[in-house]
């Protein structure tokens, strides 16, 4: 590992542990020394701040990845499948599902874990674009994509027992379906405030107060998405797990070909 | 295509600071009523007028939802409206710190208020994205991205252009399987159709690469960095990668200040001096990217006008965030008040409009489409 390359890996190790901590401040808020209206008046703007912070991070890591110079085919090649998972959002299908997750996850398995993370994070970005979905949660939806390419590529490769490869794909498709619910809830969760929820008896506690502390903040949000946003996520996971099921082998055997064909390098 | 990027992106910045650090209704009001006055002025031309709608829509269930959520769930506040039959359980996960849960029970005035102004301002944030995303020109956007994120533009862009044309090849591969009597019926004759249209897309990619190569993308004017010339001394990259891990660290120190120390003026501090070291890092990056264009947008007089307003609202709502952050609190319990109005801040808001209003006052002509 060169001085380079280890400061690159750094970079991203920060920058991703910093894009995680966005994500969770709720959880890390002090604890309740606050009078109420001090911590009212800033429940607005924690989750400003944490939207740049995430912005920010997101910057860094594109940046960091791109330093290496990529040449036109990853480019092009990047471009393409940018588009074409895009296009998969357009797909309209059951309860909200959308086909986004199964070809970062095996572009990023095949072509390695910078080629997932841009892939992931860029494919949000314009599928925001062409379906005039920007938004606040653009940040976030980019992050988590692109993590979930990110991680695809450190997956153990084992490409000679392909039946085997396609179940640890799968697996990992149907976990990352359900974190990706998990931690999108996150955006918004802290929006939903609710005034003296923590203080007085007798109040609903599925939403976030600032300084509840760490456990009570965990057993909320628990109890928050058993009960909404879960069943969504299912519905999600399971069309995720049939898709990688029954295109993960045909789609890895073209990319792999694909590679060894044009002598395409992603590293 | 009607504003300069740069212009529409401050425009964004200062309408999102209203809706975003505001809980007052009226300011509220005020911000959202000023962004929509843009879309109803410019929008119908747009092709994605449809996706207005449909933020408007969403806005206006999350209104609702965050209405219903407080009559339900919270009891708080002196005003009582209804008394409805109450739920309620404790669940002891913790020990220590049993979780209530309650439905219904006491609705009061408060709870209604509170729940319709939180719908207002997530209602803000969606209308002011709704707007943004109508108006502005993607492309454009796209290509003032700062130059040490160019890569990832062409990508985006890239992407962008071929999502019609995808549409298009996996309609053909549709037909072209059907002539051989494939039918799409349940999800196991997938595979047919999206591996054809992965392998039309590669194709094409390497065509696009070639022709990529054929104009110079990707050329490298300077021989410095390559390695061979240079390998002794340090490469200004190592430095400036060096000095971005260390922006990263004083951020992250920042915000764990910020989250662990009551004193937020510590950890806030940290965090800009970071970010600032951060955006000059990068910023020295781009410096060493070269990049030519075709087109260059035109910065006419008024996106003067628009730029000036809308850093007029941002100077404001950040003097008073920052001197007497109050003034923006609406919290209606105990006891529901009367939220202030205060028309020199009200007035400002009104600057928002400025999109709608700065080529009338200009005489400039709109929509120079010949020229895109």
């Amino acid at each position: 590992m060169t001085k380079s390359e280890f400061l690159s890996t750094l970079i991203l190790a920060l920058a991703s542990g910093l894009g995680v901590w966005a994500f969770l401040y709720p959880f890390f808020t002090p604890a309740a020394s606050q009078s109420e209206m001090a911590g009212m008046a800033h429940a607005g703007d924690a989750p400003l701040i944490f939207i740049l912070l995430l912005g920010l991070c997101l910057v860094v890591i594109v940046a960091n990845l791109e330093t290496r110079r990529m040449d036109a085919r990853v480019v092009a090649v990047l471009g393409v499948m940018v588009g074409i998972n895009a296009t998969l959002r357009l797909v309209p299908g059951p309860a909200g599902f959308s086909a986004m997750f199964f070809l970062p996850i095996l572009c990023g398995y095949a072509f390695g874990a910078d080629f997932g993370f841009l892939i992931g994070a860029l494919s949000m970005l314009v599928s925001g674009i062409i379906t005039s979905g920007m938004g606040p949660w653009l940040p976030f939806q980019m992050f988590a994509a692109g993590w979930m390419g990110l991680v695809s590529g450190w997956l153990p490769h084992l490409s000679g027992h392909s039946r085997l490869e396609v179940l640890m794909l799968a697996a990992w498709g149907t976990l990352c379906s359900f974190i990706f619910g998990l931690v999108m809830n996150l955006w918004f969760w802290p929006f939903l405030v609710l005034p003296g929820g923590g203080q007085s008896a007798g109040e609903l506690s599925t939403t976030w107060q600032p300084g509840i502390g760490l456990l009570q903040t965990v057993v909320r949000y628990g109890l928050y998405y058993l009960t909404t946003s879960l069943w969504w996520d299912a519905g999600r996971a399971i069309g995720n797990l049939l898709l990688l099921l029954l295109l993960g082998a045909p789609v890895l055997r073209l990319l792999r070909r694909f590679r060894q064909r044009f002598q395409f390098s992603t590293q | 295509m009607m504003y300069h990027p740069i212009t529409w992106s401050l425009w964004l910045l200062a309408a999102l600071m209203p809706v975003v650090l505001t809980k007052n209704p009226f300011y509220l009001l005020v911000a959202i009523l000023a962004v929509a006055v843009n879309y109803l002025a410019l929008g119908h031309s747009s092709p994605t007028a449809e996706g207005w709608k449909s933020f408007l829509r969403l806005g206006l269930v999350l209104v609702l939802f965050s209405m219903a959520f407080n009559l339900l769930f919270v009891s708080a506040g002196d005003t009582l409206l209804i008394t409805l039959p109450k739920l309620h359980w404790s669940l002891a996960i913790l020990a220590s710190q049993p979780v209530l849960i309650q439905i219904g029970g006491p609705v009061t005035l408060e709870s209604v208020v509170y729940g319709l102004t939180t719908g207002l301002a997530l209602m803000g944030v969606l209308i002011t994205f709704a707007t943004f995303n109508t108006l502005v020109d993607h492309y454009q956007l796209l290509r003032s991205i700062p130059r040490f994120l160019y890569q990832s533009a062409i990508v985006a862009s890239i992407g962008i252009t071929f999502v019609p044309q995808m549409v298009i090849a996996q309609r053909e591969i549709r037909e072209a399987q059907a002539l051989r009597g494939h039918r799409f019926r349940v999800i196991r004759d997938l595979p047919p159709l999206f591996i054809a249209l992965l392998a039309e897309g590669l194709e094409r990619s390497i065509t696009l690469a070639e022709s990529m190569d054929a104009r110079g993308f990707g050329g490298q004017p300077s021989p410095a960095s390559s390695g061979t010339a240079g390998a002794h001394t340090p490469s200004p990259d190592l430095l400036l990668k060096s000095v971005i891990a260390l922006a990263l660290v004083i951020l992250a120190s920042g915000a764990f200040a910020l989250s662990y120390f009551p004193n937020r003026a510590i950890g806030g501090a940290t965090m800009l001096i970071g970010s600032g070291t951060l955006v000059v890092a990068l910023w020295m990056v781009g410096q060493g990217v070269q990049r030519s264009r075709y087109r260059r947008d035109l910065w006419r007089r008024r996106d003067l006008l628009v730029a000036g307003a809308s850093v007029v609202v941002c100077l404001l709502i950040m003097a008073i965030w920052l001197t007497d952050r109050s003034v923006f609190a609406f919290y209606p319990y105990p006891r529901l008040n009367w939220p202030d109005f205060n028309a020199w801040i009200g007035l400002p808001l009104l600057l928002l409009t400025m999109p709608a209003l700065a080529n009338r006052l200009t005489g400039e002509p709109l929509g120079e489409l010949a020229h895109d």
